[in-house]
């Protein structure tokens, strides 16, 4: 074996003058970094298995420990970086492709951030959300063109099968497998306490969590792995998995080493086995295909639920979100390249699809100059960080939004970027039991409420900015954004003015 | 309703005290033959080393008196029982009477008859704090010391005085210090250890003849001695009951709830002979815990909540010149069916025995290794199948993690420490 | 009463629980200085258990015995039980014979390293601060300041 030529990424920096070797680094870096000498009562790291996922710098009692990008720099070269050579390295040594996890990081243009929303100013009176009501309750699914009353003025249209929720929020789809039971036991308990939803992912559903029902979309995807009759029937929405914004066009991989015993048993696969989810729907090669997938679910389900098709944000977004519309889909979800993955191929992951805002309006768009956006909810994934992006997402057009990394944030990820390797040091994304015990559901779970009240109270602020006091008023009311430093180009897609304007 | 104690020690003070818990009106009054308030006896060796303050050695507060209404009469020997009248005669010359009597008159030293020990003015005893007071008052840096018994009391004597005289010298009939815990080698090794401290060892030897400064061995060899201390055992102390005709063996005879053979009088402590659960026998186990126990079940029969004496088994946890040695159960058994398990350290002077037999923990002794033992106490106290546990006891160190689930979270959650 | 209580399905044995322990029981309550400059033994244990699939631990401290043994083998009186439910332990009085260590059945109470002052350790309930500093400081909730009834 020769030498290896890769150099770590972060350096340890511990302060000795702090440091008491108390040994809490040691036991709780789950890749092994730090390590107790006893001889010479020192803690010592190996800075080359540092991920820099700031388990040990947050639980330094005495917070003696700091992490650094490695200051060692090649070379000044702009187009050949330290990052640029590493991987080069990496794959000689491996030849292998690169894995990366979470969402893109590279410095694309972020739209949420070059567009401004509006606010009301003497002409028409802003709305205080503390003083009067305010509505953020949502409806997921398919709209009547028209709603028909009898003489009474009841109603008789036939309303097909909503998601209700309390706030245009929802905890995206990660598999039991990709992320921990605890973690999902968090998502599941803050989705009950909220009035929103979480979803299955395409691991399948524990037994133990067939009781948030009420607030489980259950996920079909292409490997179908732990679909059922059972499954089907148990949340209030079944998902169609078409795609990921993380990485378009590609399946997954959960590796048999995170196919435990209780994995096994929700995904139906023997334990051990790797799950391997293909690119495509083996079943899907057109538009008719998906409508026959999605009736096959409605015919199991007896036309209960809605049937949702989620897609990568990709070139011809906005061509294929209306063929899913026609195919009968009742909503559908446009993933963006900012979205999150257990894991990816690097270069998919950071080159492949577009960005969401565009993709987001430009179906939005599409579809009511097609006069069929009523037949579809649109619901916006792919790195939506905070209230003001849902806020800008609702204001181009989407119905609610699908929070995944933010949500994992709120439990303690760091974005470390490592869930790829199954050792995550906070509990999410892994399956070793002694690192998923550290995700203890009860704090995570508050720790979600906590973060979707605040959103949800922050858009009602923003709403009654705006003097809008329900968020219905607000859907694709472009009105209430305009863009700053944006090209013609990029206006005319997001459909909005520039400001000033 | 009177309680009557006899005896101002542990067994005394915690019969009062559960008395008190049941019964809030009771008359509660303890007769001492000694002038101080209740100590822990076990203290006196701390008091003559100067480890603790006359004013710290008292083992229940004034507030506890005061608050538990129990009145205590200091300098009064019970000297006399009748059990007709329900009266006890005190050697102030007062009458006590009572409905229900406790007799916790603890030991006396044991001293066997010595040739000339009249010739040594400066004898004592070491048991009682009077005797620390007495020995403290004399010693000087030139004092010659000779104690005799190395047992657990004539080692407390030797810590306590090494360092402040000129020679300490330590006699006994056995073969090896505390020989009723310690097997030969283990015993050797705290010798050794000892004698480093300037104490000097003479074993299967003992004191032939007192002289006026000095004393002769057996083997002849002559010593000088300013100070002679007999620490050889301690016995029951039945004066007072044999004055009421209470049953006694070698301890006053009691059963379980405590009772003697004499209704309405209940005797605990040191001086009662109660059951070895390890022997199944009844036996005199001369311990502070047994004490204890024996008197506060004794205070709940006297106050009308019946209540059993589980038995119980020798225990000890030693500490003398910075060594800490703690043991239960039989550490030197008879019976060659015993399974004995050693683990030692020479450099750290630790040392770990653990004795099984017919698939249970009986004994154990531990040198300077005290972290944890009470779980191996439990082990011999519960009567614990040692295959029912998670672990082999001999292969890791003791922790509770050694029961199975269930039986741990009972102990930890519903907070069951038997 | 209330005590600490663990739950082994949280505990994760990081040992937080030890160095806030000791910090609360010490001189100068600063992590730092209580490290470098006393020497305090945690009034905690922390057990681990070995299982074939992964290493489960839990953190033990003095369970406040309803009829705690550690009070009846105290020979110098320095152990007791206040009026609260509290097992505690005056280090004036004690003389740190460890009888108590040989009886307790939970193994919760220590030996003090610290050999100038030879005494025992042992939970007091941070009595004086109100919540105890382990479960104040517990990274996973994994300790809990519970009421007996509320925990049977």
């Amino acid at each position: 074996m020769s030498i290896s030529l890769i150099t770590p990424q972060f350096e340890v920096l511990r302060d000795e003058k702090k440091c008491i070797q108390c040994k809490v680094c040691v036991k709780q870096c789950a890749n092994e970094v730090h390590r107790y000498d006893e001889e010479d009562n020192v803690v010592l790291a190996d800075d080359a298995k540092c991920v820099n996922c700031h388990r040990c710098v947050v639980l330094c009692p005495t917070k003696a420990l700091k992490i650094r990008n490695n200051s060692l720099e090649f070379r000044d070269n702009a187009n050949w970086n330290g990052k640029a050579i590493n991987e080069i390295f990496i794959q000689a040594e491996t030849g292998g492709i690169l894995l990366s996890s979470m969402g893109n990081p590279k410095p694309f243009p972020i739209y949420w951030d070059k567009m401004l929303l509006n606010a009301s100013q003497v002409t028409n009176p802003s709305i205080d959300p503390l003083r009067e009501p305010m509505e953020t309750k949502v409806m997921i699914g398919r709209k009547p063109k028209k709603l028909e009353f009898d003489k009474k003025g009841k109603l008789i249209t036939e309303i097909p099968p909503q998601i209700e929720l309390n706030m245009p929020i929802m905890f995206s789809a990660m598999s039991y497998g990709s992320i921990s039971k605890n973690a999902h036991e968090a998502l599941a308990r803050a989705a009950e306490k909220l009035g929103i939803v979480y979803n299955t992912g395409e691991g399948g559903l524990h037994k133990d969590f067939y009781k948030y029902g009420k607030n489980t979309i259950v996920q079909v995807a292409s490997g179908r792995f732990g679909v059922h009759l059972n499954y089907l029937e148990a949340g209030v929405a079944i998902e169609i998995k078409m795609g990921q914004g993380a990485k378009p066009g590609i399946g997954g991989h959960l590796p048999g080493i995170k196919v435990g015993e209780d994995v096994s048993a929700t995904r139906m696969i023997p334990v051990g086995a790797d799950a391997i989810s293909p690119a495509p729907h083996h079943d899907i090669y057109s538009i008719e295909d998906l409508s026959q997938l999605i009736f096959s679910l409605k015919e199991a389900t007896n036309y209960k639920k809605p049937v949702l098709v989620k897609i990568a944000a990709v070139n011809n977004v906005a061509a294929i979100a209306s063929g899913i519309a026609r195919a009968g889909a009742d909503a559908i979800i446009i993933d963006g390249f900012r979205g999150g993955t257990g894991a990816a191929p690097t270069r998919v992951r950071d080159n492949v699809g577009i960005p969401i805002e565009l993709a987001l309006a430009a179906v939005d768009q599409r579809l009511r100059d097609e006069g069929i956006r009523n037949e579809v909810s649109i619901v916006c994934a792919g790195s939506v960080r905070n209230s003001s992006d849902i806020v800008k997402a609702i204001a181009l057009g989407a119905d609610a939004v699908y929070i995944g990394s933010a949500a994992l944030i709120a439990i303690g990820c760091h974005m470390c970027h490592s869930c790829s390797t199954g050792k995550c040091n906070w509990g999410i994304a892994t399956q070793e039991a002694e690192l998923v015990k550290r995700l203890n559901p009860d704090l995570a779970y508050q720790k979600l409420v906590n973060l979707l009240s605040a959103w949800n109270h922050e858009i009602k602020e923003m709403l009654g900015g705006m003097g809008i006091n329900a968020i219905d008023s607000l859907r694709g009311n472009r009105l209430m954004l305009r863009g700053v430093g944006l090209n013609q180009k990029e206006l005319d897609i997001l459909g909005i003015k520039h400001a000033g304007e | 309703m009177e309680y009557l104690i006899i005896g101002n020690s542990v067994a005394g003070t915690s019969c009062a005290q559960k008395i008190r818990f049941n019964d809030k009106k009771g008359q509660i009054t303890i007769l001492s033959e000694e002038s101080f308030p209740a100590y822990g006896r076990p203290l006196i060796s701390y008091y003559l080393a100067g480890k603790v303050d006359s004013n710290l050695i008292q083992y229940r507060n004034d507030d506890f008196y005061r608050e538990n209404k129990i009145n205590v009469v200091l300098n009064c020997k019970a000297l006399n029982i009748d059990s007709k009248n329900k009266k006890v005669k005190g050697s102030n010359g007062k009458e006590y009477s009572y409905d229900k009597l406790l007799i916790a008159t603890g030991s006396v030293p044991f001293v066997p008859p010595v040739k000339g020990i009249e010739n040594q003015k400066n004898t004592f005893t070491f048991l009682k704090l009077e005797d620390a007071k007495k020995i403290e008052k004399i010693i000087t840096d030139k004092s010659n010391v000779i104690i005799v018994g190395a047992g657990l009391i004539g080692l407390k004597a030797a810590e306590a005085l090494a360092g402040k005289v000129a020679s300490i010298s330590v006699v006994d009939l056995a073969d090896r210090l505390m020989a009723s815990v310690l097997d030969s080698q283990t015993a050797l090794r705290i010798q050794k250890y000892i004698e480093k401290r300037d104490v000097k060892f003479y074993l299967s030897n003992t004191v032939a003849e007192v002289g006026k400064d000095s004393v002769v061995l057996k083997n002849g060899e002559k010593l000088p001695c300013d100070i002679l201390i007999m620490a050889v055992g301690v016995k029951p102390n039945t004066e007072a009951a044999l004055t009421a005709g209470i049953k006694v063996n070698r301890g006053i005879v009691v059963n379980e709830y405590m009772e003697t053979s004499v209704k309405n009088i209940y005797a605990a402590g040191d001086c009662v002979e109660s059951l070895d659960i390890l022997s199944n026998q009844n036996k005199v186990l001369a311990l502070w815990p047994n004490a204890y126990m024996q008197g506060e079940t004794a205070g709940s029969n006297m106050s009308g909540v019946e209540n059993k004496f589980a038995g119980s088994f020798a225990m000890n946890a030693i500490g003398f010149f910075g060594i800490q040695l703690i043991s239960a159960g039989i550490v030197d058994p008879k019976d060659e069916k015993v399974s004995i398990y050693i683990e030692e350290n020479e450099k750290e002077i630790t040392y770990k025995k653990l004795l099984t037999l017919n698939n249970k923990l009986i004994g154990f002794a531990l040198l300077n290794l005290p972290d944890r033992a009470g779980i191996y106490t439990s082990l011999i106290n519960d009567d614990v199948k040692l295959d029912s546990l998670n672990y082999d006891i001999t292969k890791k160190d003791i922790g509770l993690n050694v029961f199975p689930q269930d039986i741990r979270h009972n102990k930890l959650f519903r907070g069951n420490n038997k | 009463m209330k005590k600490v209580y663990a739950f082994e399905k949280n505990c994760l044995g990081c040992g937080l629980c030890e160095v806030y322990c000791k910090t609360a029981h010490s001189k100068s309550k600063d992590i730092i200085k209580t490290y470098r400059k006393e020497n305090i033994t945690s009034a905690i244990v922390i057990e681990e258990i070995l299982s074939p699939k992964a290493k489960t631990y839990f953190a033990l401290q003095c369970r406040h015995c309803a009829d705690p043994k550690c009070v009846k083998a105290c020979i110098s009186g320095a152990m007791y039980k206040d009026q609260n439910g509290i097992v505690k332990n005056i280090k004036e009085k004690c003389v740190g014979c460890l009888s108590c260590v040989l009886v307790c059945p939970f193994g919760a109470v220590k030996r003090n390293k610290d050999k100038e002052r030879k005494i025992i350790s042992k939970c007091d309930l941070c009595i004086e601060t109100g919540t105890p500093a382990c479960v104040e400081n517990c990274p996973n909730n994994a300790l809990k300041l519970m009421d007996e009834e509320e925990v049977k």
